[in-house]
C-alpha cells in the first residue's frame, strides 16, 4: 500500500513537471493486481470461540464469586451485644442506675470509700435508701471482651472479659451493703449525706481472665442513658448463651435481636431483620454506638467491614455479601470511569484520523 | 549516574532527622501558628499550642509542684526535676505541663528519669508564645506495674542549687463548670479517712484552685477532691500521690 501510495505521489509530480510517467503507471498497474490476488484477513473462528469462551467464563465468576469484604451498615435493636475492643475506651459522665440494687462481682478488687476503712473487696451488692448510685467512669483497655445485656425486668449487664477493666461509683444516701463471694458478709451502714460528696466505690479488673471463673459484671436497673457514642470494634456479635432447659448439658446460643435494618453499603441494599434474627458477622472491623436507655434494649449502630455477613440457620442462611458482578453493576464510579475513558479515546482516535488522513 | 545521584538524594532525604518526625503521646490538632505542638529536640519533648480543646473530666489537676518556682535565669530555663520513685517500681516519671488559664491550649510532654532531672527551654515555645511561666502547671506521675497512676510532686527551679527544698507540695485544681464549694481531704489509705476540708466560697468555671499538702509522709497517699456544681451533683477524683 505505501509503495503505491510512493509511486502515485512520484507519478503526479512528474505530470505537473510536464513529464510523461509511463513506467510508473505500469509499475502502478502491476502493484495493484498483486494486491487483488493478495488472499483477505480473516479472524480464525477457533480463536474467537475461545475468547468467547473466556468472556463468558469471568462473567460467570463474577456472578458466583462474592467480594471478599463488604462494607455493611447495621441499626439494630437488641438485647444483647458483645463486642471485641480495638483501642481502649475511656468513658466520662452519669450513669444513673436504681440505687436499690446495684451489683459488683468478680472483680481483682474493689476499693471501698474510706469511711468503711481499709478494705477491698471482690464483690459487692448495694441497697441505698433516699439517695442515688451514679458510675462516673469506665475504662476498657484494648482487647476487652465488653458484653451489654438487658433482661426483662429492666436491669441490664455490663460485662467485660480479657483485658484490663476499671470504673467509679459515687454512692450517697443511707447505703447498706454486702460482701464476700457470696455476698453475705454486710458492711456497717453508712450515710452521705447530699452535703458531702458522695461515697466512691472504685473497681478493678485485671484482665487475667481465670478458666472457669465468671468474668465480672456491673449488674443495676439504669434510670438514664448509658451512651458509648464511638467504638472501635473487631468483633461484633448479638447471641446470649443459655443453658438449654431440657438437656443442661448442652448449651444454645440465642439471638438476641429485637430488630432491626442492615444496610449492605456497596449495593445499597437494605435488608429487615425480624426478632431473633440469626445474623453472623465474621472478621468484622468498624465503628459501633451503643445506645443503653431505661427499660429498653440496648440500640446499636454499626459500620464498618465484614468478611462474612449471614443471615439465617442452616439450609436457610444466606450470605449477603455481594457477587462481583453485583459490586461492579453498583459502581457508579467505577463506570462513569470506564465509560469516560472509552468516550475520550474513541473522540481522540477519530481526531488522529481527521487530521492525519489515516483511512 | 544520574539513577546515582537521585538514589543518593533519596536516601540523604530519609537519612535527615527533620525528614522523620518523631510521635507524640497525644494526636493533637497543632496550632497553626509556629509555635505548634510537636515534637522538639534538647531536651527530647512535645510542646507547643494546639487549637482544638480536648475533652476531660469536668475536675482537672493542673500543677503539682513544690514551692514558686517561675524565676528563670536570664538564659530563659529551667530545672524540672523529679522524685525518687524506685520505690513504685518506676524507672522515669511522666510530666506534662498545661496552661493554668482556661482555654489556652498549651501542652509539653516531657519524660524525666526517677531522682533526675531535664532542662527545660522557656525560649522554644513559652515565652515567644507570649505566655507567663508562671502560668504554666506540671503534673508528674507514674504508672505502676498493676495499672495505677501514682501524682508525685515536681521540683522546678532555675537551677540545681536554687532548688526549692523544704517547701510544701501545692496543687492545683480547676473545675470546668461553677461551683458552689470544693472540698478535699489527704489520708493513708491503709488507714480511716480524714475529715474533708472545705472552700465554701463560689468558684468559677476555670479559675484555678490551689492546696497546699502539708503532710505528705513519705509514702502513698489518698488525696480525694471534690467540687459541687451550682446545678448538679458532686463531681468527684481520688488521686493517689506519693513525696518520697
Amino acid at each position: 500500500m505505501r509503495e503505491i501510495e510512493l509511486i502515485g505521489r512520484e507519478a503526479g509530480a512528474k505530470a505537473v513537471a510536464g513529464e510523461t510517467p509511463i513506467a510508473d503507471v505500469e509499475r502502478l498497474k502491476a502493484l495493484q493486481c498483486v494486491l487483488a490476488a493478495l488472499p483477505e484477513k480473516h479472524i480464525p473462528f477457533s480463536l474467537a470461540v475461545i475468547v468467547g469462551i473466556a468472556c463468558l467464563l469471568i462473567a460467570s465468576l463474577a456472578l458466583a464469586v462474592e467480594v471478599p469484604w463488604a462494607r455493611v451498615q447495621l441499626d439494630l435493636t437488641t438485647k444483647a451485644i458483645t463486642m471485641r475492643l480495638d483501642n481502649d475506651l475511656s468513658w466520662h459522665g452519669a450513669w444513673r442506675v436504681d440505687p436499690e440494687q446495684v451489683r459488683l462481682e468478680n472483680f481483682t478488687r474493689i476499693v471501698l470509700p474510706p469511711e468503711y476503712g481499709p478494705r477491698s473487696e471482690s464483690s459487692l451488692e448495694l441497697n441505698v435508701q433516699t439517695g442515688s448510685v451514679r458510675v462516673d467512669h469506665l475504662f476498657f483497655d484494648r482487647g476487652a471482651l465488653l458484653t451489654i445485656a438487658t433482661s426483662e425486668s429492666g436491669a441490664a449487664d455490663l460485662v467485660v472479659s480479657g483485658a484490663l477493666f476499671r470504673g467509679d461509683m459515687d454512692v450517697s444516701g443511707k447505703v447498706n451493703g454486702h460482701t464476700g463471694a457470696g455476698l453475705d458478709n454486710s458492711l456497717p451502714l453508712e450515710f452521705y449525706d447530699s452535703e458531702t460528696p458522695p461515697g466512691r466505690f472504685s473497681f478493678m479488673y485485671n484482665g487475667q481472665d481465670v478458666r472457669g471463673q465468671q468474668p465480672p459484671l456491673i449488674h443495676g436497673s439504669p434510670v438514664e442513658v448509658l451512651f458509648f457514642p464511638d467504638i472501635k470494634v473487631i468483633n461484633l456479635s448479638f447471641v446470649d448463651e443459655r443453658v438449654n432447659p431440657e438437656r443442661p448439658d448442652q448449651t444454645v446460643f440465642t439471638s438476641q435481636i429485637t430488630s432491626g435494618t442492615i444496610t449492605m453499603i456497596d449495593t445499597s441494599e437494605q435488608i429487615p431483620v425480624v426478632s431473633a434474627a440469626a445474623l453472623r458477622l465474621a472478621k468484622i472491623r468498624g465503628r459501633v454506638s451503643a445506645l443503653l436507655a431505661p427499660n429498653k434494649d440496648v440500640q446499636v449502630k454499626f459500620e464498618g467491614t465484614a468478611n462474612d455477613v449471614t443471615l439465617g440457620t442452616g439450609e436457610f442462611s444466606r450470605s449477603l455479601k455481594p457477587t462481583i458482578l453485583e459490586w461492579l453493576f453498583h459502581q457508579q464510579k467505577l463506570g462513569l470511569f470506564w465509560g469516560a475513558l472509552t468516550f475520550l479515546w474513541g473522540m481522540t482516535w477519530s481526531a488522529r484520523r481527521l487530521i492525519s488522513g489515516v483511512s | 549516574m544520574r539513577v546515582a545521584g537521585l538514589s543518593a538524594l533519596v536516601v540523604l532525604f530519609f537519612a535527615s532527622g527533620t525528614a522523620l518526625p518523631q510521635s507524640c503521646p497525644v494526636n493533637l490538632t497543632s496550632s497553626d501558628s509556629g509555635f505548634g505542638y510537636r515534637h522538639r529536640p534538647m531536651p527530647d519533648r512535645c510542646e507547643g499550642l494546639y487549637s482544638a480543646p480536648v475533652a476531660g473530666e469536668s475536675l482537672q489537676l493542673l500543677s503539682f509542684l513544690i514551692g514558686h518556682p517561675f524565676d528563670p535565669l536570664p538564659d530563659h530555663r529551667l530545672l524540672i526535676t523529679a522524685p525518687d520513685v524506685h520505690a513504685l517500681g518506676a524507672q522515669t516519671v511522666t510530666v506534662v505541663a498545661h496552661a493554668i488559664p482556661h482555654r489556652v491550649y498549651y501542652r509539653m510532654d516531657v519524660t524525666v528519669p526517677s531522682g533526675g532531672s531535664v532542662q527545660w527551654p522557656l525560649g522554644a515555645v513559652v515565652l515567644p508564645a507570649g505566655l507567663k511561666p508562671g502560668d504554666i502547671g506540671l503534673v508528674g506521675s507514674v504508672q505502676a506495674a498493676d495499672g495505677s497512676v501514682y501524682y508525685v510532686p515536681l521540683g522546678l527551679a532555675a537551677s540545681e542549687s536554687t532548688a526549692s527544698r523544704g517547701l510544701q507540695p501545692v496543687i492545683i485544681f480547676r473545675t470546668l463548670v461553677d461551683s458552689g464549694s470544693f472540698l478535699w481531704r489527704l489520708y493513708d489509705p491503709t488507714g480511716i479517712a480524714t475529715p474533708w476540708n472545705k472552700q465554701g466560697q463560689r468558684i468559677k468555671a476555670g479559675e484555678p484552685i490551689m492546696v497546699t499538702l502539708d503532710s505528705l509522709a513519705g509514702k502513698v497517699m489518698a488525696l480525694d477532691v471534690a467540687a459541687r456544681p451550682l446545678d448538679g451533683d458532686f463531681i468527684q477524683i481520688r488521686l493517689k500521690v506519693f513525696n518520697p
